[in-house]
């Protein structure tokens, strides 16, 4: 079915997902419910504003950076910045995995049996929802993916989330497509994340109130409400226009002045939306063209319909049971890149016609699918196979490669860093192991090259100030992949290495190491060139440190071991001049003695 | 469907009026010309209205942010189209640091900048706060209406320059105020973020005599059913040049309309269409010149790479880079050669020229973000290229390139190396091999062709006259003083000293004319000390 192949999800589950949902609102926390085979965790919604935003958060928008030790995938690698989310949604899933609930052990349980699992929520529930799908996939799908079977989200009527850097790390590492959000055409839920908390703190209680479908009915010329929508619907057009100006681009200095007077909501869209209207569902990917939806739909041409649009904005928000029945009997659309014909003739332009996008609305649409279509095609252009062909032969023409080849690299990490790639395009595979080969190749050139041309003396040590961002990001790259299935970060992992070594206090050492190329494996030459020439006492810590990381480097691939041992490399050079009480202890000194024994016969 | 440009000036002006920020300024602006009775507001300091000259301001501080409101009295007509011409070096000019290389003066609005200079003192007292406030974090706005606006804009400019890269930056709100810059400074400003810092919000209505002074920074028009933002001036010129129009506009009306359009659906083109194809056709050039540089940079690395190689063969046959690089102009054989001069090495100084030229358009301060940028590499160019510059000055016959023959480019990029190298400490090892080492000064060989001239007039003038030759030899001293000095300083490159170089023709020459007379560089050459001259000890 055409649904199923759009969004993920098939009626079925969505149906069940739905009324699990409902029943989620009768418990404490969650409800569990088993059906085929396939166990549905369903979050319950919570209307007080505590638990929208957290209490003690003085951020303008609730907002809290994910912790990189217990979400180390939830992070941007070129710019090496964590995940933002709200942290009120953060800490209902705390509380859910923690001992208060059998939540944990029911996950548990439900992976050891290798049954498939969907989270979901209606309302707040569904922000629960997303954050635990993140959870899962953190703490069992990429430990072992083929124990744990791929998870679904689906959502109703759910508030964003988490900012622009989550929906980046779920579209890296491939996750987007396990998450479905369902929206009625005026819901005010999905919405309020984008207004700033001093705007609607005042009136967000008794909004929250009328959510709440328990309460007691809404009228149609409620004055809070409608206030309340008016602000929302504001800060939203701020965002949504904010963004447009982003995706064309030109002027960045005056946005950038500008910035620093307004605050924006910092939260994004993630995964597939569908939209309902009263004769259609419309199914969306592209998370820029949602967020210019999630204003637009709003608007109307209708002058008298303009005027309830208030009060639907609250009536929407419990549209869902409609929304779920009438899959499969509602005309279906889908507005990508593939179809992005924005007048009104054919199908999907009927379809943004029943969502009232106005001209300028589509025009702001179609600028982010034009975006997204820049981004494929620089993917495409080829970034790839220019840095496929890399080891000559010739060391001028290696030198020029290597020029070329950092050109190449340096423009690739630019349009990484402003976000022009597709998101998934650092987390492939392929892309992962060319650079970590580019770094492990080209990075010793630049090592002697830099020092070759004494720059050293001009501009200081390698490791402070001559190292190119290029090799950082490759290597927090590699380090993602290699440690996403421990779930450990990086930096713990150094360090463990190095207080294994017993070369004294980590603070001591950590002073020693500033700046040391041990931090790397592609950087053993940067440190031999400092520590060359340097008397042996003086540099004995971080002599100790580089020959006790060397083992694991070789074993990783990291240095290439018959380089460093040849007779004329600087290393060997050096290794000679050190005190023989120094050797005779050293890891290395059996690897030496062999090397040389294998070269005697 | 229309254009992206046009889009974007739509969806700027929306960002700018939905971020509240003009209302925030414009409420402000009411107060200080209609003051309430009393006044308890405790982040509000009024400064005294100055008798003599009119200009009043007033800081306010909110919690996001700092405003500062400037009112000054309704400008005199006989007056408005006055100006007054600075220039960099008068020691009166507040503004020397905005002054390019290209454009040393420019010209201000006289009544706008009267104000501004007849409160000085208060008003350098007010930066000192601004500053402070910056510093810790908090964005400020500096608006006024009509002229007040000018004096608001003329206040930005000059506190723009105590501003680091790293602070926020100030925005300046003017509502319907008169231009106060000339053709030079619109020039200036157009290459510097400074233009970023304008926003200036005019009625559709309003016509605005460009014919002396031109409009910087960016406006925000607004038309009866909507407004567009634009940072293009010759499309403001375009759309706001006409005759003076004394009809006052009551920026209370037009925001309130402002705020109106927003909610409506009403997707009205406000700007005609040529005016929109200029702005792409001007913001393409605009951002080509740029990536080119930066793109470019790159390919010049590459450029480099093999005269880096080349210099590397030369070595090998005993000669050095320069040498063969002169001898092969006189005879080319090798493609490789010809490859070099005709392509490489004439695009390397094309493109360090305009990256001069760029940097010279710019206002000092901004100027020197963009030299940092590129002062290595820059650097690393003029020691490599300038001695093939030499070489081809000398083969065709001339002398005395430092001082007569050497391209402004260069001269430019040492000063910049200067000035920066200064700030980074140094540390050069003893023990260090030079053999990769450039020589530091670039004109090096320059010194050694026009030492070789001299030399050649010694020896070939008959009956020279004895005051002459005494002037030539001390000429051959000087550069024997300046040779040693390089030398101990180990600040040239021991190619030098290979058999085939020019160096080392000077030396046999210079030896027969010394005698037997010693000295230091003679000693260090007779007793071959030169041959281990830079190898690692």
């Amino acid at each position: 079915m055409a649904f199923e192949a759009l969004t993920g999800v098939n009626g079925d589950l969505v149906t069940i997902s739905w009324m699990a949902s409902k029943g989620a609102n009768q418990t404490e926390h969650y409800l569990k419910e088993e059906v085929g085979g396939t166990v549905f965790f369903a979050f319950r919604a919570s209307f007080s504003s505590e638990d929208l935003f957290a209490t003690e958060n003085t951020s303008p928008f609730g907002e809290i950076k994910m912790k990189r030790n217990q979400f180390p995938c939830m992070r941007s690698i070129g710019n090496d910045v964590d995940t933002t989310v709200n942290e009120a949604f953060l800490k209902s899933l705390e509380v859910l995995i923690g001992p208060r609930t059998s939540f944990h052990a029911s996950v548990q349980s439900a992976v050891d049996r290798k049954q498939q699992v969907v989270f979901t929520g209606h309302s707040f529930g569904g922000a629960t929802a997303i954050l635990a799908t993140v959870w899962y996939l953190e703490t069992y799908f990429i430990r072992d993916a083929y124990a744990a079977p791929e998870p679904r989200c689906v959502t109703f009527g759910a508030p964003l989330v988490g900012d622009y850097i989550f929906k980046h790390a779920l579209g890296r590492e491939n996750w987007s497509r396990f998450f479905v959000n369902f929206v009625t055409r005026f819901d005010i839920v999905p919405r309020i994340m984008l207004a700033r908390k001093t705007t609607i703190e005042q009136t967000l209680s008794y909004v929250l109130g009328k959510l709440d479908s328990t309460r007691a009915p809404i009228h149609e010329s409620d004055q809070v409400i409608t206030e309340f929508y008016t602000r929302v619907m504001r800060d939203t057009y701020t965002v949504a226009s904010k963004a447009v100006c982003q995706l064309i681009g030109n002027g960045e200095a005056f946005l950038e002045t500008l910035s620093s007077f307004y605050e924006l909501s910092p939260y994004r869209p993630v995964g597939t939306f569908v939209f309902s209207t009263q004769k259609r569902l419309v199914v969306v990917n592209n998370s820029d063209a949602i967020l210019q939806m999630l204003f637009y739909t709003c608007q109307s041409n209708d002058e008298q319909e303009l005027s309830v649009i208030p009060f639907l904005s609250i009536r929407d928000h419990h549209g869902y049971e409609e929304l779920v029945q009438s899959i499969g009997i509602k005309l279906l659309n889908h507005l990508d890149l593939h179809n992005p014909l924005l007048d009104g003739e054919n199908s999907i332009g009927s379809a943004l016609d029943d969502l009232g996008m106005s001209t300028r609305a589509r025009q702001c649409i179609h600028a982010a699918l034009e975006a997204e279509k820049q981004r494929c095609q620089a993917h495409k252009n080829g970034y790839y196979d220019s840095f496929k062909d890399s080891n000559e032969e010739n060391d001028f023409k290696a030198n020029v490669k290597r020029v070329e080849l950092a050109g190449i690299f340096d423009e690739v990490l630019g349009l990484v860093k402003k976000g022009q790639l597709p998101d998934g395009f650092e987390g492939s595979r392929g892309w992962i192991n060319l650079a970590t080969q580019y770094r492990r190749l080209i990075e010793p050139l630049d090592i002697s090259n830099y020092h070759g041309q004494l720059k050293n003396e001009d501009t200081g040590p390698y490791m402070l100030h001559g190292r190119p961002s290029r090799y950082k990001y490759a290597q927090r790259g590699y380090e993602h992949d290699i440690l996403k299935p421990t779930g450990m970060i990086a930096k713990d992992v150094f360090w463990s290495k190095v207080n294994g070594l017993n070369l004294g206090l980590q603070q001591d050492i950590q002073e020693i190491l500033k700046n040391s190329g041990s931090e790397c494996g592609s950087c053993f030459w940067a440190e031999v060139e400092e520590l060359k020439g340097k008397p042996y006492e003086e540099v004995q810590v971080r002599f100790k440190t580089l020959e006790g990381l060397l083992e694991g480097w070789i074993k990783d691939g990291e240095v290439d071991e018959k380089e460093i041992f040849l007779e004329g490399s600087t290393f060997r050079k050096w290794w000679n001049t050190l005190p023989d009480s120094h050797k005779i202890h050293a890891p290395l000194y059996p690897r030496e003695r062999m090397m040389d024994e294998t070269r005697a016969t | 469907m229309e254009s992206s440009s046009s889009l974007k000036g739509s969806a700027l002006g929306k960002l700018v009026v939905t971020s509240g920020l003009l209302h925030s300024s414009w409420s402000k602006i009411l107060e200080i010309h209609n003051p309430p009775y009393s006044n308890h507001d405790p982040g509000l300091q009024v400064s005294k209205k100055k008798k003599d000259s009119g200009l009043e301001f007033q800081i306010h501080r909110e919690e996001k942010f700092t405003l500062v409101v400037f009112s000054a009295p309704p400008i005199c007509r006989s007056s408005s189209s006055d100006s007054t011409l600075l220039h960099v070096k008068d020691k009166e000019n507040p503004f020397p640091f905005l002054c390019s290389e290209n454009n040393p003066s420019f010209s201000l609005h006289t009544p706008a900048f009267n104000l501004f200079t007849s409160a000085s003192t208060s008003l350098t007292y007010l930066k000192s706060e601004l500053l402070q406030t910056l510093k810790s974090e908090k964005p400020v706005i500096i608006t006024g209406a009509a002229l007040g606006g000018s004096v608001a804009s003329l206040y930005t400019l000059w506190l723009l320059e105590t501003i680091e890269p790293t602070l926020k930056r100030p925005l300046c709100i003017t509502f319907g105020s008169p231009l106060i810059a000339d053709a030079s400074l619109q020039q200036i400003l157009e290459n510097s973020v400074r233009n970023s810092c304008f926003l200036h919000v005019v009625s559709a209505q309003t016509r605005i005599k460009m014919d002396f002074f031109k409009p910087f920074g960016t406006f925000l028009i607004c038309f009866d059913s909507g407004c567009v933002c634009i940072e293009d001036h010759v499309a403001v010129t375009e759309l706001l040049n006409g005759v003076h129009d004394s009809g006052l506009v009551d920026y209370s009306q037009v925001l309130n309309r402002l705020d109106q359009s927003m909610l409506s659906l009403a997707d009205s083109r406000l700007i005609p269409e040529d005016v929109i194809k200029g702005i792409e056709k001007r913001a393409e050039m605009k951002n080509l010149r740029f990536d080119m540089m930066f793109k470019k940079l790159n390919d010049m690395k590459i450029s480099m790479a093999y005269i880096e190689w080349y210099k590397k063969t030369c070595k090998e046959v005993k000669i050095g880079y320069y040498d063969r690089f002169k001898t092969q102009l006189a005879f080319p054989s090798k493609e490789f050669d010809i490859n070099i001069k005709n392509h490489h090495k004439s695009e390397l100084n094309r493109f360090w020229k305009s990256v001069v030229e760029e940097v010279e358009r710019r206002p000092q301060s901004d100027a020197s973000i963009l030299k940092r940028r590129f002062l290595f590499s820059g650097n690393n160019y003029r020691r490599m290229i300038e001695p093939l510059d030499i070489a081809e000055y000398y083969l065709e016959g001339r002398k005395e390139y430092r001082t007569t023959g050497r391209s402004h480019h260069y001269v430019m990029l040492e000063k910049w190396f200067g000035m920066e190298s200064i700030l980074i400490e140094k540390e050069r090892c003893k023990k260090r091999d030079l053999s990769d080492l450039l020589t530091f000064d670039s004109c090096f060989w320059a010194e050694v062709e026009d030492s070789l001239i001299v030399i050649n007039q010694l020896n070939t003038t008959v009956g020279m006259r004895d005051d002459v030759r005494e002037v030539l030899t001390r000429k051959l001293v000087e550069f024997e003083g300046y040779m040693w000095e390089i030398i101990t300083k180990r600040e040239v490159s021991p190619e030098i000293f290979l058999e085939e170089s020019s160096f080392m023709k000077w030396w046999k020459e210079y030896k027969k004319i010394k005698g037997f007379n010693s000295s230091y560089l003679t000693e260090f050459m007779n007793t071959r000390k030169y041959e281990s001259y830079g190898k690692s000890q």
